[in-house]
């Protein structure tokens, strides 16, 4: 009996019984490249997210998730379901680790050279704000460790629980909770004494 | 839930108090409503996460999911496992979520009992056959 089923993209986000996770990876083993396009269909916004908030770069992180699924694509044996490890877990540190790897090799940009905006009232100087508030988030966070980063990206941005978070970066519970604890110890204190010199400035305008 | 306890889960899990692990939330919310300091620390937590959430974040390119399927079909990958007896034990293993031992045990047990059903049947013919061959060199009066 032929139980192949052809569903149009936009469905294959959708997790069945007969088409879970765990499910699709063993038709994988088997080369079924359907199998591989729903993985991919369901996944990778999640993956991509993790490696963007990692490298801060979309085309890096680009390049990570489309070189993790290879990985996977190739060589489907290396998720060992026998284990009962998730295949999201298995996964989540499957990128992490190609990310780790990447950030290793780069070698830091040059710094952009400051730039004056046309003065175009109101808005433009609202953008401006903005765009330097995410940039000095994005400063505070890359000058964390790796390990309280990849928590908060974990945790904070991904929503990942606690105990997942921890058995993906291999770590025990106690100690993926004390990495986030420093992390966002060491942001309050940046942010806030950053915070605290931006309105001393405003009150002096 | 007293105030350093609430201080301690406010750090491990954050401002959205649906997200606490299941009963601590529902704790939280009672302390909450009845300790203006900690109705605070939960606002100036959640003002904090709302700052971080500030971070700049980019949207994949369009057809990001298309392309890595693309990339995928233009790669050679190692022939699929063909029907065997080998492939079939193989499916079980990965199949079945068990741990291995609990198949791989009871498994050697049985291949074991097997082999050496098999041996003691081959052993008992090899000595009908010797003491055929014995009988047929030194005839019938042998033993006595």
């Amino acid at each position: 009996m032929d139980t192949t089923v052809t569903l149009p993209l936009g469905q294959m986000g959708i997790e069945t019984k007969e088409f879970t996770d765990e499910g699709l990876m063993g038709r994988i083993r088997n080369g079924d490249r359907e199998a591989f396009s729903m993985l991919v269909m369901r996944h990778t916004k999640k993956y991509y997210s993790l490696a963007y908030r990692m490298l801060s770069s979309r085309e890096e992180a680009e390049d990570i998730v489309q070189e993790s699924f290879l990985i996977l694509w190739t060589n489907p044996a290396s998720w060992d379901g026998g284990r009962q490890t998730k295949f999201t877990t298995w996964f989540y540190r499957v990128v992490w680790n190609a990310c780790i790897d990447r950030k290793r090799k780069n070698t830091p940009l040059p710094m952009e050279d400051g730039f004056d905006p046309p003065d175009e009232g109101r808005g433009a100087e609202e953008a401006l704000e903005m765009k330097r508030n995410k940039e000095n988030i994005d400063a505070c966070i890359g000058e964390l460790p790796e390990s309280q980063q990849t928590a908060l990206a974990l945790c904070f941005y991904e929503g990942v629980s606690n105990r997942e978070a921890a058995e993906i970066m291999g770590l025990s519970v106690k100690a993926l909770e004390s990495l986030l604890m420093r992390a966002k110890a060491s942001l309050r204190s940046k942010l806030g004494g950053d915070k605290g010199r931006e309105d001393a400035n405003n009150g002096q305008r | 839930m007293d105030r350093d306890e609430f201080l301690k889960y406010l750090e491990l899990y954050g401002g959205d108090l649906g997200r606490w692990p299941s009963g601590l939330g529902e704790e939280a919310r009672a302390a909450c409503a009845v300790s203006r300091e900690m109705r605070e620390a939960l606002d100036q937590e959640r003002r904090f996460e709302d700052s971080l959430m500030e971070r700049g974040f980019e949207e994949p390119s369009p057809g990001l999911e298309a392309r890595i399927i693309s990339a995928a079909a233009r790669v050679k990958r190692p022939e699929a496992r063909k029907s065997s007896v080998l492939g079939l034990l193989g499916a079980v293993f990965t199949a079945i979520p068990l741990p291995r031992p609990a198949i791989a045990l009871p498994l050697l047990l049985v291949l074991g009992m097997a082999a050496g059903y098999l041996y003691a049947n081959y052993a008992e013919q090899d000595t009908d056959n010797a003491q055929y061959a014995e009988l047929l060199y030194y005839g019938e009066d042998y033993n006595e």
